[in-house]
């Protein structure tokens, strides 16, 4: 009845957790002619290694958004060979497995794939020119190698002939999307896929030299998620995988305003209680068939008929053997009675023909036949045999001198047998003593326990306490000698040291003592037991004696609980507990329900996952966290400049998005600069669309054609210059000298 | 670059598609399409360099010092003390075990960690990189 009230108290509500990446098309376009040709729109590239994001800077939003990725695998079915781009590979089993990318990190490698990608771009934006005849504004990490950019450049200019190409930082491009105006001066922090950066631009330049790249972002974080997550069930009957952890991450994770504040709510049960978060895995639940009566009467009248069938099988059986062996004794006792008629010579021979050796195998023959027809026709009428008499041994007392050769043969077999009864009957009657003796014990303690029950209960209780006292101690010398500093370590070696030594102990020297007495006494052989560092079969007899004991109390002894058995699981106050298996209604009697088995509990993980961002060192990553790391870069500027750079801080990219972040950076920017009296001394705030704003921003440069002259990349200076050559246009990335 | 917190991508491609209405969504096998747009004389380069082999070849290149580049934009090492977090619940660290040099926050979660095979240990010190490993 308690269990019932728990669980009406604790209606926990579910997350359910998807098992498949939905697959949404990505959608094409035909209005490339009569919109776009020759009209000379840029088009803009969001490159990210997460998504790739594409458009005309003539419109508001990108046209495409899509997972930046290819398969290219070969169907052996249809022998065709494939190739998904994008959301596309989410289609196709096959294709998931082979899905690959063209970055390693954040930075593009591989122009091959990423020629798939922009092939497939072209041709969802419905492109059918000979070339690609539009400027193209392209996103690339920051301070990316000039190797790098090479690569893209190259495959731009040479494969689609484009005419030019504007490159600039994505997370630049957001700030630029979040007012143009107030692009000149600020602080970026990006919270991308792979890292994280810190951005400075002063007075319209950017400050790339003084940057920062922290090694934490969406993968990391989802990655440290699923880690976490197998840690804290390692047994968990499915399989989690890196999409569902990030999922996990992304709609549960917040960041803590105070995290030891709020590390330490966490302890407490009815904060815990509002926090946890239960994720609920689909299973199966085995189906058990409910059979209904007619169905059950007709099993059971087919089983019958089943038996009935058996039977009759098994008595024709019988019958024909008996047949057979009547058949066999008439045949028998021809041959013997005809014996008297033969000549020696033609008996033997006869003899021969039916199978025996002699007139003993015949009569022996003759004799189990009889008694095998006797026992079967008993069988068939019914008839209990009567008791088997106990064997004869009549040869055994009598003297050897009084026998022929052949009888003190068969004597001394009989003496064997008759050794091998005697032992079985003694064997049976101690067992039944046994038998009878634990019977008496168990009626004496029985009787007991109802004349003296407080009594009995005590001594149980005695007998129990020594017992878990014992278990305890070996528990713990076993711990000690697992330390080989320790005195239990020591003592230990100490013994060997004296069993393997050759020279007896010098007090013992004196005249007539000096020989060695090990074994005498029988508790020397302790020793052995002492130095030996295997779990003894003693430990199982311990155990199953202290169940029996328990069973015994919780049977007799209403103030003791399953909770106070030796080995009980105690979650009510039990931390570990409900950090792994929340504080819904848990029998420890019962273990866990099935539903349950198949539930995550994100509880501390919620602010762990996300603290990194602010603290590395969580996740073994020896860098400055977020705040630290605008610290560092704030020094790298005079005051003045600096307090034109805090007065907008911008935090732009995925992960910015987590619930309590802004409010945290707030609060933490404070705390690292100098004391003002004014409120609005600096200002964090987040991008409008964290997402989106890089595409935009780099969509509003293209579309503004005094700012495309001077930042533009274009084919004769591609041609002079060489692909990794930029124009620096306070949006993106310097040269590198 | 890269972002990876979403409101998922499936949503708002929609949304393009409604927006510009005349899009329609199948799935295209690339690899039989043709792509008017190509230059027909290029061939792109299957030989590719992962960005460790890039970054030591552009290493190689002396770029002068104060040249802002992939690998000194890295984030410094902190300066200021490292809080000690529990490596079993992610709690306050208030120990350290000395045998494992595992952290813990309390005597429950200690019990836990006297019971645990080598094998986990180490698991649970490779969430914060100090596992012990033998090459």
């Amino acid at each position: 009845m308690d269990m019932d009230l728990d669980a009406e108290e604790h209606k926990v509500e579910l997350h359910p957790m998807q098992t498949d990446k939905h697959f949404t098309p990505t959608p094409e376009y035909s209005d490339y002619k009569q919109s776009f040709a020759s009209t000379g729109a840029a088009l803009v590239i969001d490159n990210g290694s997460w998504q790739c994001r594409a458009g005309w800077a003539t419109e508001e939003r990108p046209r495409l958004i899509f997972d930046n990725q290819i398969a290219k695998f070969r169907d052996r079915k249809a022998n065709i060979s494939n190739t998904f781009v994008g959301n596309d590979v989410y289609s196709d089993v096959l294709a998931r497995s082979n899905s690959r990318t063209a970055f390693d990190g954040a930075v593009m490698c591989n122009p091959e794939i990423m020629e798939a990608v922009l092939d497939y771009i072209f041709i969802k934006m419905g492109i059918d020119t000979d070339r690609i005849d539009h400027p193209i504004v392209m996103t690339e990490p920051v301070c990316v190698p000039p190797y790098n950019r090479n690569l893209m450049s190259e495959l731009l200019f040479e494969s689609y002939q484009i005419p030019s190409v504007t490159y600039g930082i994505d997370s630049l491009f957001s700030l630029y999307a979040n007012g143009p105006d107030r692009s000149k001066d600020g602080v970026v922090m990006s919270l991308g896929h792979h890292f994280s950066h810190v951005i400075p631009v002063s007075r319209g330049k950017v400050h790339t030299e003084h940057a920062k790249r922290i090694s934490y972002g969406g993968v990391a974080a989802s990655e440290f998620m699923l880690k976490l997550m197998q840690m804290k069930y390692p047994t968990f009957p499915t399989k989690m995988t890196t999409t569902q952890s990030e999922t996990l991450f992304i709609n549960h994770t917040y960041v803590a305003h105070d995290y030891l504040e709020e590390l330490a709510s966490y302890e407490d049960p009815e904060i815990f209680k509002t926090k946890d978060r239960v994720i609920q895995f689909p299973f199966v639940a085995p189906v058990i068939e409910e059979k209904s009566e007619e169905e059950q009467a007709r099993l059971t009248a087919k089983r019958k008929e089943q038996g009935r069938r058996l039977q009759e099988q098994a008595a024709k059986a019988r019958l024909e053997k008996l047949i057979q062996r009547e058949q066999d004794l008439e045949q028998y006792m021809a041959l013997k009675s005809s014996r008297p008629a033969l000549k020696k010579a033609e008996w033997t021979e006869q003899l021969k023909a039916m199978g025996f050796k002699d007139e003993a195998d015949l009569e022996s023959a003759i004799k189990t036949t009889d008694a095998a027809i006797k026992r079967a026709r008993n069988k068939e009428l019914g008839i209990e045999e009567e008791e088997k008499e106990p064997p004869t041994f009549p040869l055994v007392a009598i003297p050897d001198e009084e026998l022929s050769e052949a009888d003190r043969k068969e004597k001394r077999k009989q003496r064997l047998l008759k050794a091998s009864h005697d032992a079985r009957m003694r064997a049976k009657a101690a067992k039944a003593e046994e038998a009878a003796f634990q019977e008496e014990l168990a009626r004496q303690d029985a009787e007991r326990r109802e004349r003296e029950p407080q009594k009995w209960l005590d001594e149980i209780h005695a007998k129990r306490k020594e017992l878990v006292d014992k278990i305890k101690a070996k528990k713990q010398l076993r711990e000690q000698l697992s330390d080989r500093r320790s005195h239990a370590s020591q003592l230990r070696m100490k013994s060997i040291a004296a069993l393997a030594s050759d020279a007896p102990p010098p007090k013992r020297r004196r005249k007539g003592q000096d020989e060695d007495t090990f074994g005498q006494d029988d508790d020397d052989w302790m020793v052995y037991r002492e130095i030996s560092r295997e779990d003894d079969s003693e430990d199982e007899e311990e155990a199953t004696q202290l169940n029996e004991y328990e069973q015994q109390l919780l049977k007799y002894d209403p103030d003791f609980l399953h909770e106070h058995t030796m080995n009980a699981y105690t979650p009510k106050n039990s931390f570990l507990h409900f950090y792994t298996h929340g504080l819904g209604p848990y029998d420890p009697a019962v273990g866990l329900a099935l539903d349950q088995t198949y539930q995550l509990h994100l509880n501390v993980e919620r602010i762990r996952v996300p603290e990194a961002l602010f603290q590395p060192g969580i996740v073994g990553l020896d860098q400055t966290g977020l705040v630290e790391t605008l610290q560092d870069v704030l020094k790298r500027f005079d005051a003045q400049a600096r307090q034109r750079l805090v007065q907008n801080i911008l935090v732009t990219g995925g992960m910015a998005q987590i619930p309590g972040l802004i409010e945290r950076l707030n609060d933490s920017v404070r705390s690292i600069l100098p004391f003002s009296p004014d409120k609005q001394a600096y200002s964090v705030r987040r991008a409008q669309d964290c997402l989106l704003d890089a595409w935009r921003g780099a969509a509003m440069v293209g579309r503004d054609s005094e700012r495309m002259k001077t930042s533009t990349v274009t084919r004769q200076e591609y041609e002079e210059y060489g692909g990794a050559y930029i124009q620096e246009h306070g949006l993106g990335n310097v040269r590198y000298e | 670059m890269a972002s990876s917190v979403t409101a998922s991508p499936a949503s708002s491609s929609s949304g393009t598609a409604d927006q510009f209405s005349q899009g329609q969504a199948s799935v295209l096998n690339m690899a039989h399409i043709h792509k008017p747009f190509k230059n027909p004389k290029w061939q792109v380069s299957k030989k590719t360099k992962n960005l460790k082999q890039i970054i030591t070849m552009e290493k190689a290149k002396e770029y002068k010092t104060s040249t802002p580049t992939y690998w000194n934009i890295e984030a410094l090492p902190s300066m200021t003390p490292q809080k000690k977090y529990c490596d079993i619940t992610g709690l306050e660290a208030r120990y350290t075990d000395p045998k494992t040099r595992l952290r813990y926050h309390s005597t429950e979660v200690y019990q836990l960690i006297k019971n645990q095979p080598i094998g986990v240990v180490q698991q649970y010190l490779g969430l914060r990189n100090a596992a012990v490993v033998l090459k």
